[in-house]
């Protein structure tokens, strides 16, 4: 997949929180790729700034918080669009928020408005992207071409869309999508709404699909259901899917390539398997040995000793040193890591690996 | 919900038959009764009142029955549709309302249509524009009008216009219209002098309500749902009035029951300061004197309002938001 260019391009990434308190340097020069096609797992605690890395790259970030720094290169044809610099309202940013790139959200719940209809809060999105471009075909290709738009065609586009709009919701595996349309969001239970989510994520065929937490407010069945439908849906349309959890197993389940995330670095990127069977990072060697095992002999559950910093007072060199076993005095504690490459597809930010593994 | 509609119509004759009687009560609580203000009044005009004919009066008024006999006879006379007699005004209560309503319902109706017409959209700019120029302005503005006592500002608008025309009072209409039926040209003459106490009354309401639109949309531009609809890629400004704008929208809808109160007892304070014969400072003077048939009148007009409007704003509040379903 390394030959393909990269779809998505984020570069010395910086996003700032500013608060009465001070302030937080949620994201402090973040850097991955997106390939076309694949499964990327953005893992790490909670507060590391995952989510912050999704809302960046859809360009929603909250008020209060800023791009400082850096680039977010997003390749359309032969053009690369930095969406860093893009104005979050203008007209080159919304033609991609939910054509080009889509996100599920963590709770359907609050993330549907619950004045609406479901197929109101799908189809406005269909409307907004698909009337009118003839090049709405896709894959899957749709099964009607759109209608002019204009008042006067009022009644054949709200058909058109109703008609997209319960072909996607029964994609997703609704049961009668028809009469989903008049729902309202508090009518579906919690599965039934995030298969809603992800109807309206998938429904104007995103090159790239982020989904934050996806699973996290989902019980266990509905979960591996909902895993599931994600693989089938990223196979049948043919989209990047950044996959952002805090949960090991589904990255292992879900990925095919990781980025492990520390206080809004990249702590370690590899390949799933590598990261899994050779994790470099001291990080990422916790993390995995924090994880019960199904199979094995029982063992003693290790957790990450110490607590993580606050984002008010970082540490100075690797953020990660107040709790690493494997600190090295006077370096580990005075400047931090870049990424070093140890293997094809894997590298890691630690100075264990620096000077060719001199540790 | 035709059902729950009608059975809360229902509910409301044991609500009113329980607020009667206590209000009726209350009334009568402080010492005294009608008749010794009436005498209070006559003394201070320098007219002595012998004790034969105060016994009369006291016959006369029925203010020696029992409570319950006054509040039977009183009771009585509302299920039969009349309101009684003013003692103060001696004129009939349903004569007095007749003529004053709709004094109270145009200025109330007036300075609502103001307080929204206004505050709505101050408060959105001041919301979208969170800590501009703008929005610093409107609220120094919003805690003046909040700030500054609604008398002060009917006080001093008097002033402004007796500086100006040498008139002393507002009124309600122009002198050549008092006693007219109702035309075209009254009524046009009528909002002319209206509008001014309504403006005033509307002050504190919409320095009040600026506040809350700001805050409702503050709140409801940061919540997930705005995010997604963000995220979908939907012009802002569309996206602004179908999501946040809609659920700020619905305090305002409670907020509406308050409306229908105030219909009649409203804006006492700019009725009394600019002269504006409204029910209001009636009702003010009935409890003063204690003349209890217009008060528990009036107070009984002002408790129907009051249950009908909550009634009204739930069954709206049903109509825009559907999760509330009423069984």
């Amino acid at each position: 997949m390394d030959t393909l260019a990269p779809l998505l391009q984020v570069q010395g990434l910086k996003v700032h929180f500013t608060s009465k308190e001070g302030t937080v340097k949620a994201i402090d020069g973040l850097s991955f790729e997106v390939y076309p096609e694949e499964v990327l797992g953005i893992v790490g605690e909670s507060g590391c700034g995952k989510s912050v890395t999704a809302l960046s790259i859809l360009n929603v970030l909250s008020r209060n918080a800023r791009i400082v720094d850096g680039t977010i290169l997003f390749r359309r044809g032969a053009e690369m669009i930095d969406i860093a610099r893009l104005d979050p309202d203008g007209e080159a940013m919304r033609a991609i928020q939910g054509k080009e790139i889509a996100m599920i959200f963590q709770e359907p719940m609050t993330a549907f408005s619950p004045l609406h209809t479901i197929g109101d809060q799908i189809g406005e999105m269909i409307e907004l992207h698909l009337l009118g471009t003839p090049s709405a075909g896709g894959t899957p290709p749709r099964a009607a071409p759109p209608p002019k738009p204009g008042l006067l065609n009022r009644p054949a586009v709200r058909r058109w869309v109703d008609d997209q709009t319960s072909a996607i919701l029964g994609k997703v595996g609704m049961p009668n999508p028809k009469e989903i349309l008049h729902a309202y969001p508090h009518n579906l239970s919690g599965g039934m709404r995030q298969r809603a989510m992800i109807a309206m994520g998938l429904s104007c065929n995103p090159r790239i699909l982020i989904a934050d937490e996806p699973t996290t407010a989902l019980d266990v069945t509905l979960q591996a259901q909902v895993l599931r439908l994600m693989k089938q849906m990223q196979a049948d349309y043919h989209m990047a899917i950044i996959f952002i959890t805090h949960d090991l197993g589904v990255i292992a389940e879900m990925a095919d390539r990781v980025v492990v995330m520390y206080l809004g670095r990249v702590a370690e990127t590899a390949a799933v398997d590598d990261l899994f069977h050779q994790p470099r990072h001291p990080y990422t060697q916790a993390l995995i040995r924090s994880v019960p095992k199904t199979s094995g002999p029982l063992e003693k559950l290790i957790p990450i000793e110490g607590t993580v910093p606050s984002p008010m007072d970082m540490p100075p060199g690797c953020k990660f040193h107040t709790r690493c076993p494997q600190a090295i005095p006077g370096r580990c504690d005075v400047r931090e890591p870049e990424l070093i490459p140890v293997a094809a597809g894997h590298a890691v930010a630690c100075w264990l690996y620096a000077d060719g593994g001199a540790a | 919900m035709l059902a729950y509609i009608l059975k809360r119509l229902f509910l409301i004759i044991p609500v009113l038959l329980v607020v009667s009687l206590l209000s009726f009560m209350i009334i009568q609580l402080p010492p005294g009764d009608f008749v010794d203000a009436y005498i209070r009044g006559e003394r201070g005009r320098g007219r002595t009142i012998s004790s034969e004919e105060e016994a009369s009066l006291r016959v006369r008024f029925g203010v020696n029955d029992p409570f319950l006999v006054q509040y039977g006879r009183w009771i009585a006379g509302i299920v039969r549709g009349d309101l009684g007699v003013s003692l103060a005004l001696k004129e009939s209560v349903s004569k007095i309302v007749a003529e004053r309503l709709p004094l109270s319902a145009l200025i109330s109706l007036l300075s609502f249509l103001l307080v929204n017409l206004i505050a709505i959209p101050i408060g959105m700019l001041s919301a979208t524009r969170q800590y501009s120029v703008a929005d610093y302005f409107f609220s120094i503005l919003g805690f003046l009008g909040m700030g500054v006592p609604q008398f002060i500002f009917a006080v001093v608008m008097l002033w402004g216009i007796y500086s100006f025309t040498g008139q002393a009072s507002v009124g309600a209409t122009s002198p050549e219209f008092v006693g007219q039926p109702m035309s075209m040209a009254k009524f046009l003459d009528l909002i002319s002098h209206l509008w001014l106490p309504a403006l005033i009354a509307a002050a504190t309401g919409t320095a009040g309500t600026i506040r809350i639109m700001r805050a409702n949309l503050l709140d409801e531009m940061e919540k997930p749902y705005v995010i997604v609809a963000r995220a979908k890629g939907l012009p802002r400004r569309k996206l602004l009035y179908k999501y946040p704008f809609r659920m700020a929208l619905n305090p305002f809808v409670v907020g509406l029951a308050g409306v229908f109160p105030g219909l009649v007892s409203g804006e006492l304070m700019v009725s009394i300061t600019l002269g504006i014969p409204t029910l209001a400072p009636v009702l003010l003077q009935a409890l003063e004197m204690q003349d209890v048939e217009t008060a528990g009148s009036l107070v009984f007009i002002i408790s129907t309002l009051s249950v009908v409007g909550i009634l009204v704003s739930d069954i709206l509040l049903a109509i825009v938001d559907p999760r509330i379903r009423y069984e």
